[in-house]
């Protein structure tokens, strides 16, 4: 039971009050972006990491993690409410959330959606516990070659998984992959790119870009739209969900539990995805599937467990690896990077203050989430009220700022403005943007694990081919990526047509 | 569609420039790759994605032409206008100073995109800006420059 005692130090560290203090910051900041259109989890982890530059590491990652599952309870609120899913991981949540809304339910809906969130927090945690450390004594088998291929197969499977057209998201990948190779080569120090310019010495930049990427350009795409809101008047009370609402929806809970943390744990597969699996398979399972979609409580309790369970499975790959699943996931690597943590195998042993701490504040920040959502909905539901006008000018505001203050440079800011508007390019022309960061994050680390292992099999490059878990895993992602040629349907697609 | 051809055409020409550059830098052997290597291999892939891509745009121009319903007005000029103030912010911030470019930025964000009154604008725009120099500058120690206010903020 050394995992348990392990579990109780980190709660230790998750319990002091600084570092309780930025989960409560993480969870409440992403339970708001959650509400708020315009600026998704990505951003605002983006828009946050240059302020969280003094802070102790562990406390910013606690706060990081908490924007991402906070977020997930955000979502949820505006789905069911007025039917505008704040995160793609609440779009399921939209069908049967906003119907139980219409018909004077907005209560339960959204008391299920944070109890079932809680349960599933609760439920992954213990799995998170037991797997992550066990995964890294494995994973530390793994040497450059194995490196590499891990993280072709999370690509893959994230650009199977993308919306829209495939080539589309692997250009997106790929895309990422080249701007991260901008700056000096840190084999042969040799310029790569960088056309005399100072400033490209060290890269591009990931705030910079991701802020544009995700912050700026959403607002463009909607300004061009011109300024309308919907307006929300339906009234909330009672959100305690009755007896009969709880036998219906515990077992949903439970089995979306599973299935989330599951496919939470696939690199590459994003929070999104299991709240589709999960949902279908519980209308599969259901009696009477033909409600689904009417406003069933089973409806909201399967999605919203799902996302919750799969944001903490992400932890596993991401913690006891180094390999993100999305976009946020992604960053919040970056972030760890940034801060001189590296992800991986040796995290456990070399720093269990940050392992553990992080796995402790994930639960906090869950009965956080309970604890403070219920009864501060109806200042979420204010805050939908916020003309977009005030919305767009600070979130722009708050974009020119966090640019600025990564280096207090105003290079970063112009970088930022410019990729904006490359991120307004390609949302208009419907290229998916998660892929480009998970290409943007892992490139550099890519690169590098290639060159090793290159270096290591003196040229050959049969070095990918001589352990079973190499050979697995590209054998997996080329047929992923391959598999559109033979089956015409991707799982994307398919979910496309649940989703209608 | 006719925008699908630009776009991949567009790629194409980035990708092949990419490719060309990384080759420069030095593919190397393969016992010991060079800072051109995985740029190149990157490049590659993408010619060969986008040239993939232009082939299908330019098989299927009618077809999908039909399909792109006109979702409405587009106010393109509200890209121009923020875009346009984003430059002028940067190019402006150490000069004239943070609080004073964040007062004249929302005041032109509110007035002309949000089409607000003069005193609303006027009024929102002196709450932000000094809400925002508090924050960063005080609270947080961002030390964003206070460019001619300086004498008076520090």
């Amino acid at each position: 039971m050394e995992a348990l005692s392990y579990l109780a130090m980190g709660f230790g560290t998750a319990l002091q009050p600084f570092n309780l203090f930025y989960c409560f910051l993480g969870v409440f900041c992403g339970t708001l972006i959650g509400v708020l259109p315009g600026i998704g989890p990505v951003g605002a982890i983006a828009l946050l990491l240059p302020i969280t530059f003094h802070v102790p590491p562990v406390a910013a990652i606690i706060m990081f993690c908490g924007i991402m599952y906070g977020a997930q309870y955000g979502g949820s609120t505006t789905s069911i409410l007025v039917n505008i899913p704040g995160e793609a991981s609440s779009i399921i949540t939209c069908l049967d959330g906003y119907q139980m809304a219409r018909q004077g339910r907005a209560g339960p809906a959204l008391g299920i959606a944070a109890f079932g969130s809680f349960i599933a927090g609760t439920a992954s945690l213990l799995g998170l516990v037991f797997l992550a450390p066990a995964l890294a004594i494995f994973s530390l088998r793994f040497g450059p070659p194995e490196y590499f291929s891990l993280i072709v197969f999370g690509l893959s499977t994230l650009i199977y998984l993308a919306e829209g057209s495939m080539v589309k998201s692997m250009m997106m990948a790929l895309l990422g992959l080249m701007l991260a190779s901008v700056g000096i080569d840190l084999v042969s120090a040799y310029p790569r790119f960088v056309y005399g310019i100072l400033t490209l010495r060290d890269g591009l930049g990931l705030v910079p870009i991701v802020i544009g990427l995700f912050g700026v350009s959403e607002i463009l795409v909607t300004l061009e739209k011109g300024i309308k809101r919907t307006i929300f008047e339906t009234e909330i009370k009672g959100l305690l969900p009755t007896l009969q609402d709880w036998k219906e929806s515990i077992f949903p809970i439970l089995r979306s539990s599973i299935v989330g943390f599951f496919l939470g744990i696939i690199p590459g597969v994003s929070v999104a995805i299991p709240t589709f699996v999960a949902y279908t398979f519980q209308k599969k399972l259901s009696k009477q599937p033909e409600k689904f979609g009417t406003g069933v409580i089973e409806g909201v309790a399967a999605p919203e467990a799902a996302n919750n369970a799969a944001s903490c499975g992400t932890m596993v790959p991401l913690l006891s690896l180094g390999v993100p699943n999305g976009g946020a996931s992604a960053l919040v690597l970056g972030a760890m990077m940034l801060y001189g943590i590296v992800p991986g195998p040796l995290l456990i042993q070399q720093s269990p203050e940050v392992f553990w701490g992080v796995i402790g504040s994930l639960y906090i920040g869950n009965a956080m989430l309970l604890l403070l959502n219920l009864p501060l909905i109806g200042l979420w539901v204010r805050t939908l009220k916020i003309p977009y006008s005030i919305l767009f000018t600070l979130i722009i505001l708050f974009c020119l700022i966090g640019a600025y203050t990564v280096h207090n440079s105003l290079n970063d800011m112009f970088i930022m403005i410019i990729f904006g508007f490359v991120g307004y390019l390609l949302r208009k022309f419907e290229y998916p943007m998660a892929p480009l960061v998970m290409g943007l994050v892992l490139g550099p680390v890519m690169e590098e694990k290639f060159r090793t292992a290159m270096v290591m099999s003196h040229g050959s490059i049969s070095i990918f081919f001589r352990n079973p878990i190499t050979v697995v895993l590209l054998a997996v992602a080329m047929l992923v990526l391959i598999s559109p040629l033979f089956t015409k349907k991707r799982l994307a697609e398919g979910i496309k047509e649940v989703e209608e | 569609m006719k925008k699908d051809i630009y776009v991949n055409l567009f790629w194409l020409l980035f990708a092949i420039y990419y490719a060309t550059e990384s080759y420069g830098f030095g593919l190397g052997g393969w016992s010991g790759p060079g800072a051109g290597n995985f740029p190149f291999g990157a490049g590659v892939l993408f010619v060969i994605l986008s040239l993939s891509a232009l082939l299908k745009a330019l098989r299927n121009v009618p077809s999908s032409e039909i399909a792109a319903a006109a979702p409405g007005p587009l106010h393109w000029q509200n890209i121009v206008l923020v875009l346009g103030a984003m430059i002028i912010y940067a190019l402006l911030l150490e000069r004239v100073g943070f609080i004073f470019c964040t007062f004249c930025i929302v005041l032109l964000f509110i007035r002309v995109i949000a089409k607000k009154g003069w005193f609303n604008a006027i009024l929102t725009a002196l709450v932000i800006s000094v809400a925002f120099q508090v924050f960063f500058n005080i609270l947080l120690n961002a030390q964003i420059p206070n460019g001619i206010f300086k004498f008076l903020l520090g």
